[in-house]
């Protein structure tokens, strides 16, 4: 498929206008708060509930409860190392459901609020995911971002127990991915990617 | 239309009912649209080389933003002003 789906908008936002397992044991938890102990952040995200506040870093996954001011590492979610975690997908409506994109390991699953994770890569084509998004209607349906492999841009329409291929994905290095609910007109909504190159749009049907 | 400046986006965040409004995370700072992306901008004083934004699902109007080297910074009025953790 074509690359030139995706819009690149950033400088002008002109274009913008055509509108277009297993699971592994529950992770002992240390706290390094309130002192930030990460670095190269990649993602943030809210639980569904608004309290849990999840950061995924070079150095792993962290969460805080109280808005940013300390911080717990996860160690759970790629077993005894800390994963590089690139991006983060919060189940709009279950504050339990969260799911991870890591730079090695692919896309980790936690149901339970993050005690236990489990990777969720069947039919993934690489284990380097750099972006995840999350339909915000039907958020069993998930895109990611494989830059590895066979790079590309993946659906899964069961919450991630099947991944399939859609297409190449945005051109350039996703760095983040994100479905918003603003209507194609096409019958599906649009999934947004930021990238090297700025952000980019594309209706997510095909 | 625009006032993206050009560079890569880190980041990306969508409110949570109504999805005109987004926040992207460039180095140059957190910019902010309320018309779908149509135009776009970052108050004065806001964090830079900004990674990674959220939108509280359930209070939108506080926003989090997190630095490359990890400061957390927070607004509670949509993005217009910020204040670090």
């Amino acid at each position: 498929m074509s690359r030139s789906r995706w819009p690149i908008t950033a400088a002008t936002g002109g274009l913008l206008a055509l509108a277009p397992v297993t699971a592994p044991p529950a992770g002992e938890a240390r706290q390094v708060g309130p002192a930030p102990a990460f670095e190269h952040v990649h993602a943030l995200a809210l639980d569904a509930a608004g309290r849990t506040l999840w950061l995924g870093a070079h150095s792993g996954l962290y969460r805080s409860e109280d808005g940013g001011r300390t911080w717990i590492a996860v160690s759970g979610p790629a077993g005894s190392h800390a994963p590089d975690v690139m991006a983060i997908a919060a189940h709009p409506h279950d504050p339990r459901v969260v799911y991870v994109g890591t730079h090695a390991t692919g896309v980790l699953r936690t149901v339970d609020g993050g005690a236990t994770w489990a990777p969720a890569n069947g039919g993934l084509g690489g284990l380097d995911v750099h972006g995840l998004a999350i339909d915000p209607n039907q958020p069993v349906k998930l895109h990611a971002a494989v830059r590895d492999g066979r790079p590309g841009l993946y659906r899964t329409v069961d919450g991630a127990g099947a991944w399939v291929r859609v297409d190449d994905g945005p051109a350039g290095e996703t760095k983040v991915l994100a479905s918003v609910s603003i209507p194609t007109g096409m019958g599906g909504i649009f999934l947004y990617a930021g990238t090297a190159g700025g952000l980019a749009r594309n209706p997510d049907c095909f | 239309m625009g006032g993206l400046p050009t560079g890569t986006v880190n980041g990306f965040a969508v409110h949570p009912s109504d999805p005109a409004v987004m926040y992207v995370a460039m180095r140059a700072g957190v910019y902010r649209t309320a018309d779908a992306g149509r135009t776009w901008s970052a108050p004065a004083g806001g964090p830079t080389d900004v990674a990674a934004v959220a939108v509280d699902p359930k209070r939108p109007a506080i926003v989090y933003a997190a630095t490359a080297a990890g400061r957390i910074h927070v607004s509670s009025d949509g993005g217009a002003t910020w204040h670090a953790r």
